[in-house]
Parts: structure tokens; C-alpha cells; sequence
């Protein structure tokens, strides 16, 4: 028998029924079963997931299927468990909620045939039901956006992007790292860390959306409130290893002016906070029904940002242990982004996250500096390239005069344009553009 | 006196324009790379537009000239890569008893260069074969609908479409070459449902023509692309996302969601609203809508008063129904903030214009049977919905007579 070429490690806990659903979608896939070997790491499960594993390997519905049982000890462990385990050169990343598609496993293998550091990100698309509640359908959207977003063409997909539901690597990279580390403890954050250290160790991000899996979990606004409480672990350790990110993280700025009094309750009084946050969540459904969506909106961010901030008081314990963390930050470093030939050329440059503040030249000149308070996260070509036409066109126009070879020069003259932005052109407003 | 209608494509220079024959100004469509980024008003004398005239034109309006110089340096700095491979596509054209107006559509359709896609003529309850033999003539595929109402042909269309895409349009419509390409475009976002473009006039002979887009507003929804779901506007205010003489949808979406109820639009009581129910019950499902004004039409405004006046009360009684039905029958209570913005903004506030004689009033006579037509918008409702009951009760009853699958789906709630 040759060995495999991949290993799909899932982590599981207590979810027999998804994850044998994880399986029955493994067993579709359009390549040979003898190509891919399975490992699922039960990470304390007390259900009878073992017994239904104990049944597949008895039927042997899938060539190489193993598990391993841990104590309870985190996804991350886990999944580091599950790499120590597998054999094949490339890891593919399944959550246990996650159904693949019949086509993912070789789509991911194509990427690896070249056997390059990357990592690739496949969809967990949301699955929907016929009587959305307005929760679900929020969820949905986002997901929607998040994967349409990562994969737009000239986008290079950032740590941001990471999520471990559905992603591939080549194994010696992910050792090469140390794995996930396992001091994440609360909610998130594990996937961000490892997708930011990958970066850095020049593994490169692709997006594919023919890596396509359904994500059969569904939260509840409930479920959803509790894990935002507990993101504030996740983000501090993040800021506390990497103090280069620490600008970017949520908690570096409690929130100010509109909307900010319910979670600054949330971090100064929590007492106070709780049992009045009880009760505007009852307001949710009422507002639902009714089908004032804006409102529910409304409330629901505000519910979700008190939930950040009530987190953060558990982690900090207090005001002044914050603002010293806070104080504590690394200016992120400055860029300069060269446009003499048009940003194709330049935007690869800018494909690990971090500066805050850009400066752009063009043909030896200095056409100015972009500040955007914290570091871009979202090298959004399109977006970019808004920013740098609304606040320097008067500059490129006239520097691509100076030079005269624009590929529009002919038949109507540079002169001609530039004479058109000239005159009338609202100035004042657009220098306002905040990304 | 009449208005010429122009479309320059600054790429290629400015021009004179002569023989302008029983004109004195011009509305000029100003276009870059193809994409339409503005329209100016110029006045010329001697039936010749000369080009120092548009340009000056062009260059005393701010804004176009910021959009000119954006697209320019967009060009420079992101030359457009190869897009990717687009959906299949089915243009569908709803008609009836209007074989002139459809013959010119037809002409324009057929010269869509964009590959993958279908045309289809969906005669609606026809009186006599003259559309049929008008389109045996074009390459172009032919079926009949014959329960009157424009959202029954729609769905007919829809049912025989082919491609994944179902676009649109009306037979007073003349479509722009890129036009297809365009409007497929925003859909390589899952998310989105439904796509509409820039409507602009045709023609303005007359001035009833001139009243509807300048006074009324015509179809504009400008040169900026938007987008719209439920997380940034009503869905109730759907009737703001364009125009059903221009509009595309997926069509697995249209059948698994009953999209066009029957009992709404053209050929029934509530006479229009029926575009803006679908885009209702897309954006309420989290659904988004992009408009997008690279995807061009021109339409042929209604030439006399009397067909502006209906056409006008006709929006205002299906924009009411559509209304109370979102309120009644799905329950949005958004839906009367919604109104009370319309008739306080649309409404009341033009009737105000007319008796002071503001600045592009629409004349006194429509504005008032505009407001009048509110209620009237009421009770287009509760007749639709009463018809729409009796509908349901003739499905449960003997299926006999309902032997096609297109008559069983007929009515039934929605909720």
C-alpha cells in the first residue's frame, strides 16, 4: 500500500453525530480513500463517539482512519496531537462540524503538488434553514462576506483570515512553528496566533472557494454572547507575545462617544451592567418579531460590545492594569509603497499585516502619508486604491503630465484631464477618508 | 423644445456633433472605458454640439470631473484584469400588444457580444399572433403566457430560462452592448441576489418625457454603485434598490422563493410593485442588492400626459400596496416608517412644490392625483389579497382543472 499523500486531522469533543457526518463526507470524496488517512483526536469526549469510530474501523469505510482519546485539554492540543500522529507530508485541518464537500481534499492536495510553503483556506459555509431568525441570517451574511472578501482577486489573504475549520498546510511548516500553542485558554484567538506566526515564517496565504465545506453548528445569541466574553484572554496573549499587534487589538481602545456607555458599564460596572444587560436582551425578541431589524441591530451590537468589555474586566481586574498593558504597546512599523508603475507591482509588498501609517511615493516624489490609527489588517486592493486616488490624484495627475507616457495619453492629452480634475474639485471633504 | 440625447465616450476624444436637427440642448451621457460616470446639460445654437461647448460643459461640473479623474487614475493604477468566468445568462422580455417597441428592443438585444446566454420573448396574454411573427423572425426563443400580468410572465420566463442568471427588461427598452456583462457581474458574490443598472432616457421628444425624468425623477438611481441589504436600509424601502425595466436574479431564487406574486404589477389592481415585493423578500432573507450604473438601459418614457399621469399614479398605488402588504401580511412594522417618508418626501412635499411653483414642480394635476392615490394604494391591497385568498381556496379544491404544474403553485400565503 503506498502512504498517504495527506492527513486530515479533526478534533473532537462531544459531537458524535456532526462528526460522523465529518466522516460520511470524507468517505464522498472524488479521490482514492487509499490517498488520505484520518485522524480524529477526542478531546475528552464522554458521548459514544468511540464507539461509532469503533464501528467505522470495523466496517473499514474509510482505508486509513485512526483516533486518539485525550484528556480534555483544548482544540489546541488536540489538534498538535493529531500533526504528531499523521504521517503525510500535508495536514489538512477539519473541525468537527465541518462537512467537506467531495472535491475539497483534492483541491487542497492540487495546491500542495508543488510542495511550497502556503497555506490554504477553504469555506466553512454556513448552511441555511428556512426560517432564519435575523441572528442566523447576520451569521450567515458575515461568513458569506468574510469568504467572498479573502478570495476577491488581488487580495492577499492575511492572519485575520486564518480559521482553522478548513485549512491546509504542509506539515513541516506547521512543526517548523511549534504548532498552536497551548496556553490559549478562553475563546479564539489559537488560530489568529498560529496564522500570524505562519506569516512571519514566510508561509504565504491562499484562498481557494472550491474548497468548500458546510459548517453544521449553529450558535445561538446566547452561546455567542458567552464566547465574545471570553475573547479577552485570547487577544491579550496575542498582544503579550506578538507586542507588534498589540495596537491592532480590540481591547487597546475602549470604546468612546456614541454607543460607548454600555460597555464601559460593562468594564467599570460590571454589577451594574449584568442584571440591566438581562434585561435589554429580552428586547431582542419582541424587536424581531416586529421586524424592526434596525433596532435589533442596533441592540444586538450593543449586547455583543458589552460582552468584549465585561470579558476584559474579568481578564484585567482593573482600569489601571489595562491602561499599563495599553501603554505598553510597539509603535507597528512604517511603510513606504512605491506607485510609479501602478499598484500591481506594489501591493505585494504589503501582504503581512502591520503598518499604520503608509507613505506613497511616485517617481522620486513624495506624494504623502496615509495614517490610518492602527495597522491595516485588510489589504483591500480596491480599497487602497480608492484611498490613494481620493487623497493624491491632483499629485499623480500631474507628475504622469511631467512624464507623458500614460497609457491614456492619446487620443484626448493628458493636459485635457488634468484640466478636468482641476476645476471643481472638492478637496475638503475627501481628505476625510477613514478607513 | 425637445432634448437631444447623446452619449460621448471621452476615451475616444470629443467630437462635434452636427445636424442636430430641431434642437437647441443636448442631455450628454459622459462615459470612460465604457463605464457611464455622469450626464451634462448643454445648449448649443446652429443644430451643431461643438466639442469646446460639451467640454466646457463637462469641466464646469464638479463632481463628474472628480469621477473622470478617478476612473483615469483607477485605470492607471488597476488595469482590469481578466474577470472571471461569468454565469450563464437568460435576458427575458415581458410584452404585449407592442410589436414596435419590441422590434427595436430586439434589434439592440441581439448585439450583446457577452457569450453564454439566451433570450427570451414572453408573450403576455396577446391579442392577436403579431409578436409571434415579429419574433420568428430573430434568433431569439418564444413562449406564451397566457394569464395576463406582467409578474406571471415573469415567472413564465423564469420557469423556461436556461441560465443561471434571469435578466430583465422591458420591450420599450433599448439595451447597451455591455450591458449583460455588466449586470452579471456583481454575482460572482454568492451573496448576492439580485443586480440592477442605470436607466436613462431614450428619448425627450415630448413634454410629458421631459416631466418624468426631470421632474419626477425618471428611474435615476445615479452614477455611484450601491449596495443594499438589510443591515443598511429597510428592506421596506426596496422600491429604492432600480427599476424592473433593468434588473437580474437568480433563478433558482426566483421559483424557491415565489419571487413575483402574481397578484402584484402590471395587469392587476395594484398596477406596479411588483419588483419591489421580490427585493423585499430577497433583502428580508439577508440577501444583497447591487446597483450598479455600468450596466446601461435606455428606456422610452410614456410620450403623452395622460400615459405619464397613469404611469406615475400607477407607482404611487403599487408602492402603497406593496407597503401594506409588508405591514399586514409579513408583519414589518418598518413598513410604515417607510411610508410615512414617501408620502412626507414623495408626496406631500411635491404637491407643496407645485402650489409654490418651486423649482422643477411637477405639474399641479399629477402631484394631487399622486396623493390621491394613496389610498387607493390601500385598497389595491385588500383586493390583491382577497383575490389571492380565493386563489387558495381553488388549489385545494379538484385539482382537475389545474393539470399543469405552472397553475398548481398558483396563490397560496406566503407566509
Amino acid at each position: 500500500m503506498s502512504s498517504p499523500e495527506c492527513s486530515v486531522v479533526i478534533p473532537s469533543y462531544n459531537r458524535r453525530a456532526t462528526l460522523e457526518m465529518v466522516l460520511e463526507g470524507l468517505e464522498r470524496q472524488t479521490i482514492a480513500r487509499e490517498l488520505f488517512e484520518v485522524i480524529v483526536v477526542l478531546d475528552g469526549s464522554t458521548d459514544s463517539s468511540v464507539e461509532m469510530l469503533k464501528g467505522w474501523q470495523r466496517a473499514g469505510r474509510l482505508a486509513n482512519l485512526r483516533w486518539h482519546k485525550q484528556r480534555n485539554s483544548g482544540q489546541a492540543t488536540a489538534r498538535n496531537q493529531g500533526v504528531q500522529l499523521a504521517q503525510a507530508p500535508v495536514i489538512i485541518f477539519l473541525d468537527d462540524d465541518v462537512v467537506p464537500e467531495p472535491e475539497l481534499v483534492a483541491v487542497h492536495l492540487r495546491w500542495h503538488t508543488r510542495n511550497l510553503p502556503i497555506a490554504v483556506l477553504g469555506d466553512c459555509l454556513i448552511v441555511r434553514e428556512k426560517q432564519d431568525s435575523l441572528y442566523h441570517l447576520g451569521v450567515w451574511a458575515w461568513w458569506e462576506d468574510m469568504y467572498h472578501n479573502r478570495a476577491l482577486p488581488g487580495r492577499q489573504p492575511g492572519y485575520r483570515d486564518f480559521c482553522t475549520g478548513n485549512v491546509s498546510l504542509r506539515r513541516e511548516d506547521f512543526l517548523r512553528i511549534g504548532g498552536f500553542d497551548t496556553s490559549f485558554r478562553g475563546y479564539g484567538g489559537e488560530d489568529f496566533e498560529i496564522g500570524y506566526r505562519l506569516q512571519q515564517a514566510g508561509v504565504q496565504f491562499v484562498s481557494d472557494r472550491n474548497a468548500k465545506a458546510l459548517h453544521y453548528h449553529r450558535t445561538t445569541v446566547k452561546g455567542v454572547l458567552r464566547a465574545t466574553r471570553q475573547e479577552a484572554p485570547g487577544d491579550k496573549l496575542i498582544g503579550h507575545k506578538h507586542p507588534e499587534l498589540r495596537q491592532g487589538l480590540r481591547l487597546m481602545n475602549i470604546p468612546e462617544g456614541r454607543g460607548s456607555l454600555l460597555p464601559r458599564i460593562g468594564f467599570f460596572a460590571p454589577k451594574l451592567g449584568d442584571p440591566l444587560v438581562f434585561l435589554l436582551k429580552q428586547l431582542l425578541l419582541p424587536l424581531e418579531r416586529t421586524k424592526l431589524r434596525w433596532l435589533w441591530l442596533i441592540l444586538f451590537d450593543q449586547l455583543r460590545t458589552y460582552a468584549y468589555w465585561r470579558g476584559v474586566r474579568d481578564t484585567f481586574g482593573s482600569w489601571g492594569e489595562l491602561v499599563a498593558y495599553q501603554m505598553d504597546a510597539q509603535e507597528p512599523p512604517e511603510m513606504t509603497l512605491d506607485i510609479s508603475e501602478g499598484l500591481p507591482e506594489a501591493l505585494p509588498l504589503l501582504w503581512v499585516d502591520g503598518p499604520s501609517r503608509l507613505t506613497v511615493t511616485m517617481r522620486g516624489q513624495t506624494l504623502g502619508t496615509l495614517e490610518f490609527g492602527k495597522p491595516i489588517s485588510v489589504p483591500l486592493r480596491p480599497y487602497l486604491t480608492e484611498l490613494i486616488i481620493n487623497r493624491f490624484s491632483i499629485k499623480i495627475l500631474n507628475i504622469l503630465a511631467e512624464h507623458a507616457h500614460a497609457p491614456w495619453e492619446k487620443p484626448v492629452p493628458v493636459k485635457d484631464f488634468l484640466s478636468f480634475t482641476e476645476l471643481g474639485l472638492p478637496t475638503g471633504e475627501r481628505e476625510k477618508v477613514t478607513p | 423644445m425637445a432634448t437631444k440625447i447623446l452619449s460621448v465616450e471621452l476615451t475616444q476624444g470629443l467630437v462635434d456633433f452636427p445636424n442636430l436637427k430641431g434642437y437647441n440642448q443636448a442631455l450628454v451621457l459622459v462615459r470612460s472605458h465604457g463605464r457611464p460616470l455622469g450626464r451634462v446639460w448643454v445648449q448649443f445654437e446652429n443644430e451643431t454640439l461643438r466639442a469646446a461647448d460639451l467640454r466646457s460643459a463637462i469641466e464646469a461640473d464638479g463632481e463628474l470631473s472628480w469621477w473622470i479623474a478617478e476612473d483615469l487614475l483607477t485605470h492607471w493604477m488597476m488595469p482590469k484584469s481578466d474577470s472571471a468566468a461569468l454565469p450563464t445568462w437568460s435576458v427575458v422580455v415581458c410584452t404585449r400588444n407592442r410589436t414596435e417597441d419590441l422590434r427595436r428592443c430586439l434589434d439592440a438585444l441581439l448585439k450583446i457580444p457577452t457569450p453564454g446566454g439566451e433570450i427570451i420573448v414572453v408573450d403576455n396574454a396577446p391579442s392577436d399572433e403579431k409578436t409571434r411573427e415579429l419574433v420568428a423572425n430573430y434568433p431569439v426563443r418564444y413562449t406564451r403566457e397566457n394569464r395576463q400580468g406582467l409578474n406571471w410572465a415573469r415567472t413564465h420566463g423564469a420557469r423556461v430560462a436556461k441560465g443561471e442568471i434571469v435578466i430583465y427588461t422591458d420591450d420599450d427598452v433599448i439595451v447597451d452592448e455591455g450591458w449583460v456583462a455588466a449586470i452579471l457581474e456583481p454575482f460572482s458574490n454568492p451573496r448576492v441576489a439580485a443586480a440592477t443598472g442605470l436607466v436613462l432616457p431614450y428619448e425627450l421628444e415630448t413634454a410629458s418625457q421631459e416631466i418624468f425624468e426631470l421632474r419626477y425623477g425618471g428611474f435615476g438611481r445615479g452614477f455611484q454603485r450601491k449596495v443594499f441589504d438589510y443591515t443598511m436600509m429597510s428592506p421596506t424601502a426596496a422600491g429604492r434598490v432600480g427599476a424592473g425595466a433593468n434588473m437580474a436574479f437568480r433563478r433558482e431564487l426566483i421559483t424557491k422563493m415565489r419571487l413575483f406574486e402574481s397578484e402584484l404589477d402590471c395587469g392587476t389592481v395594484a398596477q406596479t410593485g411588483g419588483d419591489a415585493y421580490a427585493c423585499y423578500l430577497l433583502l428580508a432573507e439577508g440577501y444583497q442588492i447591487i446597483y450598479t450604473p455600468d450596466a446601461l438601459v435606455w428606456h422610452r418614457h410614456r410620450r403623452d400626459y395622460a400615459a405619464l399621469k397613469r404611469t406615475i399614479v400607477g407607482y404611487t398605488v403599487g408602492g402603497i400596496a406593496f407597503l401594506t402588504r409588508c405591514w399586514l401580511q409579513h408583519g414589518d412594522w418598518q413598513a410604515l416608517k417607510t411610508a410615512y417618508w414617501w408620502i412626507k418626501d414623495d408626496h406631500i412635499r411635491r404637491v407643496n412644490d407645485a402650489l409654490k411653483r418651486r423649482r422643477n414642480h411637477l405639474p399641479l394635476d399629477i402631484a394631487l392625483a399622486q396623493l390621491f392615490a394613496i389610498p387607493t394604494g390601500v385598497k389595491a391591497y385588500f383586493i390583491t389579497h382577497k383575490q389571492e385568498q380565493q386563489k387558495r381556496v381553488e388549489v385545494v379544491a379538484p385539482l382537475a382543472e389545474f393539470t399543469t404544474p405552472a397553475t398548481v403553485e398558483v396563490g397560496g400565503s406566503r407566509r
